[in-house]
């Protein structure tokens, strides 16, 4: 199977997973994540490698006044021009991703993110950054809502 | 995928011999192997797109060595890549399809930072944000110099002529270097320069030790594997300037890049800098065209009038400048100076910094790399922009020119023909000044998952390589599908530099496990089906 292919087999692991799926017609199925009971010290672990490894692509947009300063992030600018503002393009924002998301866009890519290899991010770090981005609204502090 | 001349059997016998050198989790096979692809391959999906059957990640250097006796034992086709970031040049796919790529990652170690003698020894899975926040974190005065981006290696950038932004010779990362260790491939251990001297202690300040300089044959090449490398860091400034010099005409660019290169070869001017064209870089539109299309590209007035209508400048680059904050103004002043002889050259004064920078200020600095601060930001700049259609990755195209104006225009005029008769729209085509004494034209060919948009980029590329190469513009890199090509315009006196490489080659490494293929270098038994002397 092409890696291309796994892509249903994935978002449907998700659903069974974590999420509660709900039928909008024959072709589309939005998954509704549930907040997942994950150990604080697996998201404080998570919070840690996210910063290290995926924050400096997909971080919060910190420009100054000044045109032209102030960091681009290449993951943000593409999610929000995906999404146009009708979902957070800082990952941190997004309440809606599921672990088994997280972990197919690591291990595919998409567009010009590149994959990362095991040696780069163990699945044990990459566990920890899953179960950080798609903690409970109540572990998040007030700046991440 | 099983490596070509291996049966399964033999195949699976030797991965035993790897995991019981590393551990079961890490060898690589089935899946994750997958991840090992380049993720940037300009042949993703078709037959030739280079491919692993395995992996492994050694966490010592005892464990390469012993790699590499199992290779040779088995015949087994070994890539070494170290953090595997290297793409646009083939990332952390071997050459050779069905090679074991050898992952160096595991072997990150920061083993010395010396402040009073500027200079840092690692082994090559650090990367280049390890290095960087080992120093932030504990309040040296030293710079590192990064590429862009700076997820990369020091020592897999330097290995592959690799370059960054501060000044020089910090930039030119193998010219910054200073001393190696390397795994041969029967196994034995060398360290160059002072480091055979087994109570060395100057092997990070005196790169010759004594007798023949060894440390280049192993960058782009295939003949050791580098497992640590001493690199000189740039000694914390006390301030950074910048400011950009602008000229109006199209020939403009034979004297601004005289007194450039004045100002650089004498030291006065010794930052990276780009040179760009607003009328070269810009968007074409049917005059562009009808412009470059004619028989010599277009004569200056042509082009100035083509300016003047569209409301632009011809060239500019922006300088910076470091040091001690009197002596950097008086440079700036001394700059101006000199670019006054230049009718119409206007100066605007950019960004000037005090060191060290606070947490809070760094993250306000949009060009980090020039203070040498690792980024990702240069992704940003390669998404698709409205109206393009996506792409999954780039090539670089990088010919070195000689440094002056003759030669960018001719380049440009050359260069942006072959890519609008094959239909190419590059990222950029910026000149920039990377290494001593010359320039590097960079054009950024973009890359897809779709097949047919792929064939018709590589056939572009292929056809610069070429044209580059006949009008005396080598490339100084490339991506692992066209290092044969580039490698064969290397051809004077019947490619006897090559040819040399090859009797290096059969000499260090007789069973040609390591990384066949890499830059060109084959190993004996590989060799007749390569098209050395053939056109690329």
């Amino acid at each position: 199977m092409t890696r291309t292919g796994w892509i249903g087999l994935v978002v449907l692991a998700a659903a069974a997973s974590c999420c509660e799926a709900r039928q909008v017609s024959s072709s589309w199925t939005i998954f509704e994540p549930q907040a997942p009971n994950a150990a604080p010290a697996l998201i404080r672990r998570g919070e840690i490698a996210y910063e290290e490894r995926c924050d400096l692509c997909h971080g919060r947009v910190t420009r100054s006044a000044t045109p032209g300063f102030g960091v681009r992030m290449a993951g943000t600018e593409a999610l929000q021009a995906k999404y146009g503002g009708h979902k957070p393009a800082a990952l941190e924002d997004r309440t809606d991703l599921t672990p088994e998301l997280v972990k197919y866009y690591v291990r595919h890519g998409a567009g010009i993110m590149p994959f990362l290899r095991k040696t780069e991010l163990s699945d044990a770090d990459l566990d920890a950054i899953a179960a950080y981005l798609c903690r409970s609204r109540s572990s998040r502090k007030p700046s991440q809502e | 995928m099983i490596p070509p001349g291996l049966t399964a059997s033999v195949f699976s016998q030797a991965l035993a011999e790897l995991r019981r050198i590393v551990g079961d989790e890490w060898v690589f096979t089935g899946e994750d192997v997958e991840l090992y692809r380049d993720a940037y391959s300009p042949l993703w999906g078709e037959p030739d797109e280079r491919l692993a059957s395995a992996a492994v990640a050694p966490e010592r250097v005892e464990q390469v060595q012993r790699i590499v006796r199992v290779a040779n034992a088995y015949r087994l086709p070994l890539y070494t890549i170290s953090t595997g970031r290297n793409l646009a040049y083939g990332g952390s796919a071997p050459v050779y399809s069905g090679s074991v790529v050898l992952d160096l990652k595991r072997m990150n170690r920061i083993l010395e930072v010396s402040e009073p003698n500027a200079y840092a020894l690692v082994e090559p899975g650090v990367s280049y944000f390890d290095l960087y926040r080992y120093i932030r974190e504990r309040g040296l005065k030293l710079w590192i110099d990064t590429p862009d981006p700076g997820w990369g290696s020091p020592v897999g950038n330097a290995l592959d002529h690799g370059a960054g932004y501060t000044p020089l010779p910090f930039r030119d990362h193998l010219d910054a270097h200073c001393g190696m260790e390397v795994v041969l491939a029967d196994g034995e251990i060398v360290r160059t320069g002072m480091g055979a001297l087994p109570t060395a202690r100057t092997w990070q300040q005196f790169r010759y030790g004594i007798g023949p300089f060894m440390d280049g044959i192993f960058s782009q090449s295939n003949f050791g594997i580098v497992t640590k490398m001493g690199f000189w860091l740039y000694p914390q400034p006390e301030a950074f300037r910048a400011g950009t010099v602008k000229a109006v005409k199209h020939d403009d660019i034979i004297p601004f890049v005289e007194i450039l290169a004045s100002l650089m070869y004498s030291g006065t001017v010794n930052c990276h800098l780009g040179i760009s064209s607003p009328v070269f870089n810009g968007p074409a539109d049917a005059a562009f065209d009808a412009l470059i299309a004619t028989l010599d590209g277009g004569s200056a007035a042509e082009w100035d009038r083509y300016a003047a209508a569209h409301g632009k400048h011809f060239w500019e680059t922006e300088l910076h400048f470091y040091g001690p904050a009197k002596v950097i103004e008086a440079q700036w002043s001394h700059v101006q100076e000199r670019f006054a002889a230049i009718p119409g050259i206007a100066f605007a004064d950019g960004v000037s910094y005090r060191f060290p920078l606070t947490d809070e200020q760094i993250s306000r600095v949009g060009d980090r790399v020039s203070l040498g601060i690792p980024s990702l930001g240069i992704y940003a700049g390669l998404l698709p922009q409205r109206g393009e259609p996506p792409s999954t990755g780039h090539m670089d195209f990088s010919p070195v020119l000689p440094m002056t104006g003759k030669a960018i225009l001719e380049a440009h005029k050359v260069f942006t023909r072959t890519l609008r008769e094959g239909d190419i729209e590059p990222k950029y085509g910026i000149v920039q000044s990377f290494h001593w004494r010359s320039f590097i034209l960079f054009y950024g060919f973009p890359v897809t998952h779709d097949v047919e948009t792929n064939k018709k980029i590589r056939a572009t590329y292929q056809k610069m390589i070429r044209v580059a190469a006949d009008h005396g513009w080598g490339v100084y890199r490339t991506h692992a599908a066209f290092m044969d090509s580039a490698v064969s315009t290397y051809s004077y006196n019947d490619h006897a530099l090559h040819r040399l490489h090859e009797r290096l080659k059969d000499a260090l490494d007789p069973n040609g496990i390591l990384a066949a293929g890499r830059y060109g270098i084959w190993p004996r038994h590989l060799r007749q089906d390569k098209p050395r002397r053939g056109q690329p």
